[in-house]
């Protein structure tokens, strides 16, 4: 494909959404800036990896058909801690090669990118570069990037990490556009955040982020929203740790949460216990904050409990089991996309069992609530050798709801076959082929994959 | 009942693991005791020219500063099958009964690591390695070496690690012994809570920070079949739409719900058969109509009560209003104030 202006304008901001001048002038200025202020030594990336990767995916019922390519690019420049300019990117470009499908009538296999007017679709998940050791900055980022701590959000910006001016105190910014790739239009959007972080005492760590969005939507509604999330983590002992949170949206409670991890590294034993509380009815907010409002309406207050344990036996064997409980805090607020529910897990997994290079693992799960899911799956791995690898797998899934005559079930059978070869000795090239046959209440399906993955 | 069953399940199968395969290490020493008292590591490990690794202690090493009567304990046992009390100081049920191994973590069979070369030539503290050794009374895998601290100080000198500088046999394509066939599923879980007692995440010596985006824009999880996009989602989100927040915002599902229609939809739908009105009024907050159709006739734009003592709130509407007897759609039983206010 030739890469044109228009194409390549496609693939940085997908269609229909303007490139925001906030967006390209002042962050173009603000690289210019880091890269004279790093030096021209700086200027060099000493090293760029990465892969590229081809994938083609054929999906076909009795009835209908679907055939897609895929071309997934990500690249890592220069080495963390090491150089003064690092940076990241990873984007996708899928086409449609049988052509798009009309959205007027149910498609088994319609997919998001069905619509949009054209064939050829391109995401930029992240795009950045680091400028790090840069005067009083730790590390400045800029360009589309991921922000995990308190509330992950994506943006188009920048994001400064502050050298410690007090001991065990960090301090982080970051400001720009939000990111959301479905949306049409940006525009009055914007995003700021900040982060402080210290350690008064061994073993503890305190947290206080703030995030402020704006986001102005003629399908939502516009919304500015600020949320203050305060965090705590306290190691009791050298195997427990303990981790809590509490947020407030809008200046209203939105939840609370205290975790605790317990291991015993030496017994190849460890639990995980939380408790989790939604405080107050969540109802429509920015796409950051929403909890789906325009899809699933009002979000009731809730009290979540998790318990999960793993145990190892020797090499060979590992089990993990766990529940999850949650329980609406007022009954009468059990509404759809409100319910009360339990979910069961139980995983067992064995290694080199009989064969040597295998893995097998069993699993089990139920959620019970107005409706139930149980799922059983199996999965097993045997690698020849450097160069092949092979994969098998089955998964049975349940599902019981209620639509209106609390009767309805789906079976869904689905198995696989994926292999995946290194062809050639001295280059690293990977080739995958995945076949995947679905049976369930409406139709059988067949998927086939088949990708070429070069690392560099 | 049923969740009873799943407890009781699940609290045995938790007393099975917490009994099973947890063997006491058989000897009680205390390196935060020992060190505080001005030793040093060496006066107990010895490197001796040529290896590798240090000597581990015996109790001849142990009687140098403890006037321990060994022969006396030993026979003690032997005739009586008590331990003595000095004996119980260190050891652990009845010692001399098995030679004691070495934990498994103590042993690196592919490391190739030279404390001759970093403790003795190069001056690095034992502590660095060995994490918090002089704070523990008990040993575990936390006082290890760590990856990340070799990397730590390797990495400065600007040059790539090369794996098998330090292992002998593992590539870069080697993956850790808790990478098991399990491990796909729940390192999301163990990632997010910290699993590291550390209380950092190991995933980025091998992984790249950003490789969480590249692989989970690239692997779906397992259950998202063909069925879950036509209609298992709906079902998984109406039990916890948190979930779906891990990978997917808002503006996605907006996009799609407005543009595809759903399963059920057919030619028949919206026809004289009117089953989507009988979907939806069973009853009528119960069903996803709402999810697109927010603004349907007859919900929150349905006419008014009218007015007259006839219609008096709280007066028996279906006296009159009976379907097939003038009622335009059909009664799902609930009461008609909801819409008609």
């Amino acid at each position: 494909m030739t890469v044109t202006n228009d194409n390549l304008k496609l693939i940085i901001f997908p269609k229909k959404i303007e490139p925001s001048p906030f967006f390209n002038w002042w962050l173009v200025w603000l690289i210019i800036i880091c890269v004279i202020n790093t030096g021209l030594e700086a200027a060099t990336l000493s090293e760029i990896h990465g892969y590229s990767r081809l994938e083609y995916r054929g999906r076909w019922s009795e009835t209908q058909e679907d055939q897609d390519l895929y071309q997934y690019l990500s690249l890592e420049l220069g080495k963390e801690g090491r150089d003064k300019i690092t940076g990241s990117f990873f984007g996708r470009l899928s086409a449609d090669i049988d052509g798009r499908q009309s959205g007027n009538s149910f498609y088994p296999f319609a997919d998001i990118t069905d619509t949009y007017q054209d064939n050829i679709n391109g995401r930029i998940y992240q795009a950045y570069l680091d400028f790090n050791d840069v005067r009083y900055l730790s590390k400045l980022r800029l360009g589309r990037q991921y922000v995990y701590e308190g509330e992950t959000v994506q943006f188009d910006g920048a994001r400064l990490e502050l050298k410690p001016y007090w001991e065990n105190i960090d301090l982080s910014l970051y400001g720009g556009v939000p990111t959301h790739l479905y949306e049409s239009s940006l525009s009055g959007d914007w995003i700021l955040g900040t982060g402080i972080e210290g350690r008064p005492l061994d073993g503890t760590r305190l947290r206080l982020d703030y995030v402020y969005v704006e986001d102005d939507n003629a399908t939502w509604g516009d919304h500015n929203d600020d949320l203050i999330i305060l965090s705590g983590w306290q190691r009791v002992r050298d195997n427990l740790n303990l981790n809590g949170k509490y947020s407030f949206l809008d200046k209203k409670e939105r939840d609370a949460s205290l975790r605790a991890n317990l291991n015993y590294p030496d017994k190849d034993l460890s639990f995980q216990a939380s408790y989790f509380r939604q405080l107050e009815t969540l109802r429509d907010f920015s796409v950051e904050f929403s909890p789906f409002y325009p899809v699933a309406g009002e979000y009731f207050p809730f009290h979540q409990y998790d318990f999960s344990c793993r145990k190892g036996f020797g090499e060979k064997l590992g089990i993990e089991a766990g529940i999850t409980t949650r329980d609406l805090v007022e009954d009468t607020t059990e509404t759809n996309f409100n319910h009360e529910y339990d979910r069961y897990f139980i995983t067992l997994s064995i290694y080199e069992f009989l064969l040597e290079d295998t893995e097998f693992s069993i699993t089990a799960e139920q959620w019970s609530s107005n409706d139930d899911i149980r799922t059983l799956g199996f999965e097993a791995e045997k690698k020849f050798n450097k160069s092949v690898e092979v994969k098998v797998g089955s998964y049975y899934s349940l599902y019981k709801y209620d639509y209106y005559t609390s009767q309805e079930r789906d079976d869904v059978r689905t198995a696989f076959l994926e292999l995946e070869l290194k062809p050639w000795k001295k280059k690293d090239v990977e080739w995958e082929i995945r076949y995947e046959l679905e049976d369930d209440d409406f139709d059988v399906y067949h998927t086939l994959k088949t990708g070429i993955k070069c690392n560099f | 009942m049923k969740r009873r069953a799943m407890v009781t399940f699940l609290g045995v199968l938790i007393l099975g693991l917490l009994s099973s395969g947890c063997k006491e290490w058989p000897i009680k020493f205390s390196h935060k005791n020992h060190l505080k008292q001005g030793m040093e590591c060496e006066s107990c490990h010895v490197l001796k020219p040529g290896y590798e690794l240090p000597t581990m202690p015996d109790m001849a090493t142990c009687t140098t500063c403890h006037d321990v009567d060994k022969e006396a304990g030993l026979k003690e046992i032997k005739e009586h099958k008590t331990v003595p009390a000095e004996c119980g100081k260190c050891h652990i049920g009845i010692p001399g009964e098995k030679k004691i191994e070495w934990a498994k973590w103590c042993e690196f069979p592919d490391v190739r690591f030279s404390h001759e070369n970093h403790y003795k030539e190069r001056k690095i503290d034992c502590k660095i390695c060995h994490e918090d050794i002089d704070k523990v009374d008990r040993v575990t895998p936390l006082q290890a070496p760590r990856m990340e601290t070799c990397a730590g100080c390797h990495e400065k000198d600007k040059t790539e690690i090369v794996c098998q500088q330090c292992h002998s046999n593992k590539a870069k394509e080697t993956k850790p012994q808790d990478h098991l066939v399990g491990w796909q599923k729940r390192h999301g879980e163990l990632i997010r809570e910290g699993i590291d007692p550390r209380g950092e995440a190991k995933c980025y010596r091998c992984h790249r920070k950003d490789s969480c985006v590249d692989c989970h824009q690239n692997e779906p999880p397992s259950d998202h079949t063909n069925h879950w996009r036509q209609r298992g989602h709906g079902i998984a989100s109406d039990i916890d739409r948190d979930r779906c927040a891990t990978c997917h915002q808002m503006d996605e599902c907006v996009r799609c719900h407005e543009q595809t229609a759903p399963r059920n939809h057919t030619a028949g739908w919206s026809g004289s058969s009117q089953r989507h009105c009988s979907v939806c009024h069973w009853p009528i907050n119960a069903v996803g109509c709402w999810t697109c159709h927010k603004g349907t006739p007859g919900h929150d734009t349905a006419s008014n009560r009218p007015g007259g003592s006839a219609h008096a709130s709280g007066s028996d509407c279906r006296a009159c209003h009976m379907p097939g007897a003038g009622l335009p759609h059909p009664d799902d039983g609930g009461s008609c104030e909801r819409c008609h206010r």
